[in-house]
């Protein structure tokens, strides 16, 4: 029995039955790759991978797979525990080695739902059990509260943003505003302002207008005490002392928004010259990349697996087999592409009208020629 | 035969700097047009015009515009013993223009160094957020912008023309008269300027030709007379400020270019140094009705750097973004701005209206002494094929640049982020300047596609940023 008890790299120690039960729950949990990489020690690199959502469809096919392994392993375990009675083994083996929430569906509902309320079910049950799951292993839950960071973040951001919104409207009204409203904007803002500084110069710019107000229209300035010389200070980013990328492409993204608000003369005392590439490139893919995958993965994981049932049902050829076949590794792949290109209803129109565009001056240039072989016969045509 | 062959360009002793070598490129390159293309029309049995080569007199040919188009095609036509007329309607006139010339174009048209006002070697390109690209940091140090006044050019290449043997006629063109079948000549109706400056009223005259060239710019009327078909336009508005010493000094080789939604949203800004003042102007396609408030946000953009000016003038000029659908009907054929040959992405327009005019005289030319007659056939293989074949594809380029890059403010900073790069600015000076496609080592090509698509994610991811910051914004 103390073999069974197992712990993962980071001293968990968790009995046969708590695994069963995180199995259970993670079934319900419609995000199965991430939960089998950490559930099921996946090595280091996969786990990194699905933290970053690299790779997404072809990240769920390998954790799957390796997944479905190690499962094989842990549903063996559990039989010779006689946990799991034997009707119940080769039925949960097929369920759970599909990811999809429909599968959740078969297992706990008789007749299958229509997909509409099945897409609903995996997303209320999806939030209130990931906030409930106390049992995730170490990794798990840094993923969490990475995204509830982000998300508080951004509720943060929004808030100061609301304020910056306030006052610029407050300030714009106070166009010739008196020192003491201008003042009193300030301290306003002062007081709600957060410790970090997340806002820019909403402040500086009340006291400009009211200082300039006689001279002709000067645009204010951005201003920020991190901004030194054209870019952005790095040695005041720094957070547990290592630079705090997140914070640099806030800051960039808020100087941005207010520069395309409120653009600013050139000045050649003051030149930019920040690149954006200084920021490392897995800043880029968390801040976009990690939850656009989440959502292109499961819906790729959905359209794959129906379109393999469908054509197991119309032909009787199993997954593997369909796998060998060039025309289902043809529909796999424009599967995968249509996900990737259209998420939204409009990208449709987006993608014709950009083909059209991108034909029409080639159209323009070869008219003269066209015409010529029209009307090869008739001649002057007027 | 044996009177016009004297003076036929390869023999010409004017034309001895006129390379040699690109007028045998010029047969090359038709030899093995002629042997490889698919797309020529076929040849047609047309039956022979006025002119032939048995009939005493010479080809008769009316250039309608006198610009840059109008006097290299005038010149073309005359060298080749054409008897050209040129129609424009102010000799004196200065046009609302950049004025920037590629380097190749002083070599090509042999123009002296004296009609240069300045020689830009830097460039600076400024985006949304103000980040620069100093673009003359790999300037070889023989390389530079050729900045001149457009009137200075033009009435160069028109006295050129003249000295070559057109006859210029100031006037403008009224009508054209098509002619009824192929035998007849075309009808020029046009309004002579009076020769004394003191009477009013011009003096109605008509002119018999059997060629004309359609280099009447944007607003063509030959076109409109062949019905060519229109062209979607943009509009150039600039503003000429006459600066104090001290700012005009720090625009002494300075050429400045801005892009973003407040100075223009689908093209850039400049501020360009001419002789003893600065251009400051701006163009746009999709919002010329705005074209005011635009103008006032490159004001604002260059900032401290004009305060002080004076405005001496304020001009604007529709530029053709795309080929009309006929260049060539009958054989009447449409050279430079007539025709729509300005690039987009850059705006340039003065060089190709010069080099278009000179293929299409030389077309003219040579298909009228081989075969003794010019048909639309002709005008269309020689000067419409060769010219697609040499710079369709850069025409091309340019417009793709111009989609991604100036299409909004994350492709604007990508761009200013790319121009940064040295193997960036060095292959847009080579293609720029000697009017090249560039090639390049194909590492380097790779590098720079990785570059581009990577500049493009992270600006889009920012701007992706920003409208979600908007967006919360708006909600709460």
């Amino acid at each position: 029995m103390a073999g069974s008890l197992a712990s993962d790299e980071e001293g968990f120690v968790r009995t046969e039955g708590e695994r069963t039960a995180l199995l259970g729950q993670s079934a319900v949990d419609g995000d199965l790759a991430i939960v089998f990489a950490g559930a099921l020690h996946l090595p280091e690199p996969i786990q990194k991978m699905q933290h970053y959502g690299i790779g997404g469809p072809y990240c769920t096919v390998t954790v799957v797979l390796s997944g479905t392994l190690k499962l094989l392993k842990l549903i063996s375990e559990a039989y010779n525990l006689g946990l799991l009675p034997d009707n119940q083994i080769s039925l949960l083996f097929v369920f759970l080695s599909i990811p999809s929430p429909i599968t959740m569906s078969m297992v706990f509902l008789s007749p299958p739902p229509p997909p509409t309320t099945l897409s609903s079910l995996p997303i209320r049950t999806h939030l209130c059990l990931r906030s409930q799951l106390a049992i995730f292993p170490k990794k798990l839950p840094s993923l969490l509260l990475a995204r509830s960071t982000e998300n508080g973040a951004g509720e943060v951001i929004s808030s100061a943003t609301v304020l910056e919104e306030e006052v610029e409207q407050k300030s714009e009204e106070n166009k010739e505003g008196t020192p003491p409203a201008a003042a009193a904007v300030e301290t306003q803002v002062e007081d709600e302002q957060k410790p970090n500084l997340e806002s820019n110069g909403a402040v500086l710019k009340a006291e400009e207008k009211s200082l300039k107000a006689e001279e002709k229209a000067v645009l204010p300035k951005f201003k920020d005490p991190r901004w030194i010389g054209g870019t952005w200070d790095l040695t005041q980013f720094l957070k547990d002392g290592k630079t705090d990328w997140d914070a640099v492409l806030d800051a960039e993204v808020r100087r941005r928004k207010w520069l395309e608000d409120n653009p600013e003369a050139s000045s050649n005392e003051e030149p930019v010259i920040l690149d954006t590439s200084i920021i490392p490139w897995w800043t880029w893919v968390k801040r976009f990349h990690l939850p656009e995958a989440e959502v292109l993965n499961g819906r790729a994981a959905m359209i794959g697996f129906f379109m393999a049932y469908f054509v197991d049902s119309l032909t009787g050829v199993g997954l593997v087999d369909q796998m060998g076949n060039f025309f289902c590794k043809t529909l796999l792949f424009v599967a995968v592409a249509g996900v990737l290109l259209i998420r939204k209803t409009e990208d449709i129109n987006t993608l014709k009208k950009l083909l059209e565009e991108t034909t029409f001056y080639d159209k323009q240039w070869q008219a003269t020629w066209l015409e010529d072989k029209s009307s090869n016969d008739t001649k002057g045509k007027e | 035969m044996a009177a016009v062959s004297s003076s036929h360009p390869l023999h010409g002793d004017r034309h001895c700097l006129l390379s040699s070598s690109s007028s045998s490129r010029f047969y090359l390159r038709l030899r093995a047009h002629r042997i490889t293309s698919t797309r020529r029309s076929p040849p047609s049995t047309a039956v022979p015009i006025v002119a032939s080569s048995s009939s005493s007199r010479p080809l008769r040919a009316a250039v309608i515009g006198g610009g840059p188009a109008g006097a290299s095609a005038s010149e073309a036509l005359s060298l080749g013993g054409v008897e050209t007329f040129l129609i424009e309607r102010s000799p004196s006139g200065s046009k609302p223009c950049g004025g920037a010339i590629p380097l190749c174009m002083l070599s090509e048209f042999d123009l002296p160094a004296h009609l240069v006002d300045r020689c830009v070697t830097r460039m600076r390109v400024l985006s949304p957020s103000n980040r620069i690209a100093d673009f003359g940091r790999s300037l070889h140090p023989n390389e530079f912008i050729p900045m001149l006044r457009r009137e200075v050019l033009d009435s160069f290449l028109r006295n050129r023309a003249v000295s070559a043997g057109a006859h210029l006629l100031p006037g403008l063109c009224t009508s054209l008269q098509l002619p009824a079948s192929e035998s007849d000549p075309y009808i020029v109706h046009y309004t002579a300027s009076p020769p004394s400056p003191g009477s009013l009223a011009g003096i109605p005259s008509t002119l018999a030709v059997d060629v004309v060239v359609g280099a009447d710019g944007a607003n063509s009327r030959v076109a409109r007379a062949v019905c060519a078909g229109g062209y979607a336009t943009a509009i150039a508005f600039q503003e000429r400020i006459r600066l104090p010493p001290a700012a005009m000094s720090h625009y002494a080789d300075l050429a400045e270019m801005y892009v973003g939604t407040d100075v223009s949203p689908d093209f850039y800004a400049w501020v360009f140094p001419k002789c003893d003042h600065v251009a400051v102007g701006t163009g746009t396609s999709i919002a010329k009705h705005d074209i005011k408030r635009l103008q006032g946000g490159i004001r604002a953009r260059a900032g401290p750097k004009i305060v002080g000016g004076e405005v001496i003038r304020v001009e604007a000029h529709p530029i053709p973004e795309h080929p009309r659908p006929r260049r060539v009907v009958g054989r009447v054929a449409l050279v430079g701005d007539a025709a729509g040959y300005v690039t987009r992405c850059s705006g340039e327009g003065i060089y190709f209206a010069a080099k278009s005019g000179r293929m299409c005289g030389e077309a003219i030319v040579r298909s009228w002494k081989e075969r003794g007659m010019v048909t639309e056939t002709d005008l269309k293989n020689e000067y419409l094929g060769k010219w697609d074949d040499e710079y369709l594809g850069m025409f091309r380029f340019l417009d793709l640049l111009q989609r991604v890059f100036y299409g909004s403010n994350a492709g604007r900073e990508a761009l200013v982020e790319l121009c940064a790069d040295e193997y960036v600015q060095r292959m847009t000076f080579e293609s720029y300047l000697h009017k090249r496609m560039a090639t390049g080592d194909w590492r380097k090509n790779l590098g720079l596609a990785w570059r581009t698509v990577s500049s493009l994610m992270r600006a889009s991811i920012v701007g992706w940023e920003i409208e979600r910051l908007r967006m919360t914004a708006v909600d709460s």
